[in-house]
């Protein structure tokens, strides 16, 4: 069987696209590999040779950091205490799994009720959609973070999952596109069948969007994951992980300058695994095509 | 006798029958849905109610106060002052003052020259590298030209990795790689890229376009992709190279979207910090402000909540400057 082979034209736009990407790619491949390696060296190892081969493999790092790597926090009351690297990955679990699901949940049940029924304050909720997607408001920060301390919702990280139940965003639009397009007819036969409204919500049309929901929860999960700067605005008695890398990086910490760079490299492989894992299960989906914007004509 | 009594009597209840199902029937016609089916139709209309009212409370709620509430504290706050020592907010005896020390600062404070300079550099930097390279890389790879599927995967790999790994990765690169790179070739000392004023900045904006390289990727693929075959097939009879099917056909079919995304940009001048916190925390030379960073830096922990009407004031300029732009071209862009 012949195997027919796409030819390619070299004209001289591809060739210098072809030349940037290449240069792109393998930046980005060395990078990653070279930090991946480096994990594996001692620190004296690391600082005289830091670009060449490991002289001895030490996976012993990887225990280590467990053990050594902390973030000191202080809680009001306690003082200050010293965070491990396990119970920084619990927090970003709980952090991660509580904003995506209430997240997702909130722009996905009022996109759906905007969607498929009819009534006036429906039609209001998308135009300010719309109207907060353009016009820009800067500086509410500080309105913000006044906000929460007022209602005590600063430094606690159930009011901030709470917070994440708003409905606006481009999520929501995404959302109301996909619901808008689904038939009526099954809303209809499910209501003669005696369904109620939220069996049809939960057990028909969610189950028939299914693909969107789980691209944009799964897109969700990365941003809340590697969201580093909640700790520093909104949680500081809650590091996650991301921001044990940022402390990491950006102090002098004794215990940092125990195993040296090789340590951080080790906690930044352990942080973005989850992360490759679900991106190499899910890369079709996270890569395809989510419809928003507009072609002319 | 008997018999025939009890015939009229059944008669008359067979007649009295009939006049109340007429009686019924007209009724039904007059006031269709009078009672059974009234009452069928307004318990479902009250179930679709409530399950409108159930779904939209806590979303309604955190829109109130989050959104509305947190933007109309922000104009108030715009005229307050800060008292330590009651650790207050007091209408200012100079409801202008906030908004004053903004200018003055503007005019006198040299962080504030720089974080001018460095905002519109970094708009620049996006609007004239990064938003092109992301066109015309995504043109790449619908194209399906060599290594396409590879690049895509790459490309889409740090929109997956966080910010603080990647400046992780980077800055130890510049701080011990570039060193050893410049000893293996004999060349001395490596220059401090990021910690040098007349190099830092300039680091951080080769970052930004390193890291963003397939930014819009996702989004310009998907429209190219919507774009009907039987357009580009005409194109290609009618003798089109590739270059002009791009100049003259694709852009300006994803022209409108990309009209939007350059409006947001205009949007986030005042707002972006390009990556500076990550790479310096709160320490960043004043060199190397941007607007973002200086606004961010001031209000976050403890020692920020002093600065948070000055902060609202600044917000309130930069919204009225970048706001009506933003809202002219998306209606245009529309």
């Amino acid at each position: 069987m012949k195997i027919r082979r796409k030819k390619y034209h070299f004209n001289v736009f591809n060739v210098v696209m072809l030349v940037i990407l290449l240069v792109y790619a393998f930046s980005m491949v060395f990078l990653l590999c070279w930090a991946f390696i480096s994990s594996f060296k001692s620190k004296t190892d690391f600082n005289i040779y830091p670009l060449e081969w490991p002289k001895g493999f030490h996976f012993e790092n990887y225990t280590n950091i467990f053990k050594d790597l902390n973030v000191p926090i202080t809680v009001v009351g306690v003082g200050q205490r010293k965070m491990y690297l396990f119970e920084l990955f619990w927090n970003s679990i709980v952090y991660t799994v509580g904003c995506t699901f209430v997240d997702i949940l909130a722009k996905a049940a009022v996109a759906y009720v905007v969607a498929r029924y009819k009534f006036r304050f429906g039609k209001f909720l998308y135009s300010m959609n719309l109207v907060i997607m353009i016009l820009p408001i800067i500086g509410a920060l500080p309105s913000e973070l006044r906000m929460m301390r007022l209602l005590g919702f600063y430094d606690n990280v159930f009011a901030l999952m709470l917070m994440k139940g708003s409905y606006t965003g481009m999520n929501f639009m995404i959302f109301h596109a996909t619901f808008a397009s689904i038939e009526k007819d099954y809303t209809e036969a499910a209501t003669i069948d005696g369904a109620s409204h939220v069996a049809i919500m939960f057990k028909i049309i969610f189950p028939m969007a299914k693909q969107i929901i789980t691209i944009l929860a799964l897109t969700s999960m990365i941003t809340y994951w590697n969201d580093w700067n909640v700790s520093v605005t909104y949680l500081p008695s809650w590091p996650t992980a991301s921001y044990a890398l940022f402390v990491f990086q950006n102090s002098n910490l004794p215990e940092i300058a125990l195993g040296g760079i090789p340590y951080i490299f080790c906690a930044c492989t352990v942080v973005m695994l989850p992360l490759l894992v679900i991106f190499i299960v899910f890369r079709e989906q996270l890569m395809g095509e989510i419809s928003f914007g507009g072609v002319k004509g | 006798m008997g018999k025939r009594q009890s015939c009229d009597k059944q008669g008359m209840r067979e007649r009295f029958g009939w006049a109340l199902y007429s009686l019924s029937c007209a009724l039904h016609r007059k006031f269709p849905g009078f009672k059974k089916g009234k009452s069928d139709i307004s318990s479902r209309k009250r179930g679709e109610i409530l399950f409108i009212c159930a779904v939209l409370a806590v979303p309604m709620f955190i829109f109130a106060v989050f959104y509305v509430g947190v933007n109309f504290n922000s104009l108030i706050m715009a005229f307050q002052e800060y008292d330590p020592v009651t650790k207050q907010y007091f209408w200012s005896e100079n409801p202008w003052g906030n908004f004053a020390e903004f200018f003055i600062d503007l005019r006198e404070e040299e962080f504030m020259g720089y974080a001018l300079i460095n905002s519109f550099t970094l708009f620049v930097i996006t609007m004239f590298v990064n938003l092109p390279l992301h066109i015309i890389i995504a043109y790449y790879i619908y194209k399906k030209n060599l290594f396409y599927r590879a690049f895509r995967f790459l490309l889409f790999l740090p929109s997956i990795l966080s910010s603080v790994i990647t400046v992780t990765l980077f800055k130890y690169f510049l701080i011990y790689g570039l060193q050893s790179i410049y000893t293996f070739f004999g060349w001395g000392v490596a220059p401090q890229l990021i910690n040098d004023p007349d190099t830092g900045f300039q680091t951080i904006l080769a970052y930004s376009v390193w890291i963003n390289f397939g930014g819009g990727l996702i989004m310009f693929l998907g429209l190219m992709n919507r774009i009907s075959p039987s357009v580009l097939e005409a194109a290609a009879l009618d003798g089109a190279k590739p270059m002009q099917e791009f100049v003259h056909i694709i852009f300006p079919l994803i022209f409108p979207t990309v009209s939007i995304y350059i409006v947001n940009n205009i949007a986030t001048i005042f707002s972006a910090q390009g990556a500076l916190y990550t790479f310096y925390g709160s320490t960043a030379r004043k060199e190397f402000y941007t607007f973002g960073y200086y606004y961010y830096t001031s209000v976050i922990g403890e020692s920020g909540v002093a600065r948070y009407p000055m902060a609202a004031a600044s917000g309130l300029i930069f919204t009225a400057i970048v706001a009506p732009v933003s809202g002219t071209g998306h209606s245009s862009g529309a």
